[in-house]
């Protein structure tokens, strides 16, 4: 009986225990911060800035590339940037739902300079995640 | 009594089986050029960036930049000179502290976690040699896990630097 008593006491404890981190957090998955994109039109200049003020102002890229626009022959570099965030999900009577936030950003380089990019992200502007 | 001590002694095992994990290393490596032994034996080091959502009050940046520079020197890959043509940029894209009790209580909960990316440089044409990325992570462990954001860096540029070698001696890198 004294052995019972002492199981299950380990158990409850084991229970309470591992229930803790279930409890109050929210959960979340992601690449990592976000690359910020915010000041790229004041710091950058096209046909100027060097792939090292890239790299400063956005970070390392995810991948590296190249391209030829059928319009326009010219080889450019390609710098590809992701990032992904899955947050608050749950699972109610089979059905997963989950806010998904990505962002893409491709960087152009001409002779070594930045000659463009193209950026798309599907989240609202005026929206606040964390 | 004696059950009661075989008990004890199972649960304490089955706790401290947890604990049996350590830090582990996944990185990837993109080389743009393979390396001339020849023409680098001196290397600049940038200071690090924190592009993480970390808002703690250690200088992350700093730790980082201290932490390459000294596994570095130590490696003896390069002779470190603020004039050298080869330059290193690091980022550090990841940095959770995480919880040795978290970890004790359920692998996976509260993990230590470091990522960093090393640029491999060559001046004055900014061209890129090779970019080296490498997450450090102790995700599940007991209480001697304690202290696992202190060495976190240090685990991610070992990895960095082995990548490197491997590179400069131009052989595939280790996966």
């Amino acid at each position: 009986m004294e052995d019972l008593k002492w199981h299950i006491g380990w158990v409850a404890c084991l229970a309470v225990l591992l229930c803790q981190p279930l409890l109050g957090c929210a959960p979340k998955a992601t690449t990592g911060a976000f690359t910020n994109v915010s000041s790229m039109d004041q710091q950058l200049k096209r046909g100027v800035s060097t792939k090292m003020e890239v790299q400063r102002l956005l970070g390392a890229p995810n991948g590296f590339g190249s391209s030829v626009v059928p319009t326009d022959p010219r080889p450019r570099e390609v710098w590809y940037y992701e990032d992904i965030e899955a947050t608050d999900y749950k699972s109610e009577e089979g059905l997963l739902t989950m806010n998904m936030r990505q962002q893409i950003l491709l960087i152009f380089f001409e002779k070594g300079v930045l000659d463009g990019y193209m950026w798309t992200s599907n989240s609202g502007k005026g929206e606040v995640r964390q | 009594m004696k059950d009661l001590f075989v008990g004890k002694i199972g649960y304490i095992l089955a706790f401290a089986c947890i604990g049996f994990f350590g830090c582990t290393t996944v990185s990837t490596v993109d080389i743009q050029q393979s390396f001339e032994t020849t023409k680098h034996r001196k290397i600049r080091i940038e200071p690090c960036t924190n592009r993480t959502e970390y808002q703690g009050p250690r200088d992350v940046a700093g730790e980082a930049t201290r932490t390459l520079t000294e596994k570095m020197q130590q490696s003896g890959l390069f002779e470190i000179t603020p004039d050298a043509q080869l330059v290193l940029t690091c980022d550090i894209e990841r940095f959770e502290e995480g919880s040795a009790a978290k970890r004790w209580l359920m692998p996976g909960w509260g993990a230590t976690q470091a990522e960093v990316v090393v640029m491999v440089w060559e001046k004055p044409d900014d061209k890129i040699l090779a970019t080296f990325r490498s997450e450090a992570a102790v995700k599940a462990g007991g209480l001697y896990t304690i202290g696992a954001d202190q060495y976190i860096f240090g685990a991610a540029f070992d990895d960095v630097l082995k990548q490197m070698k491997s590179w400069m001696s131009g052989s595939p890198t280790e996966k």
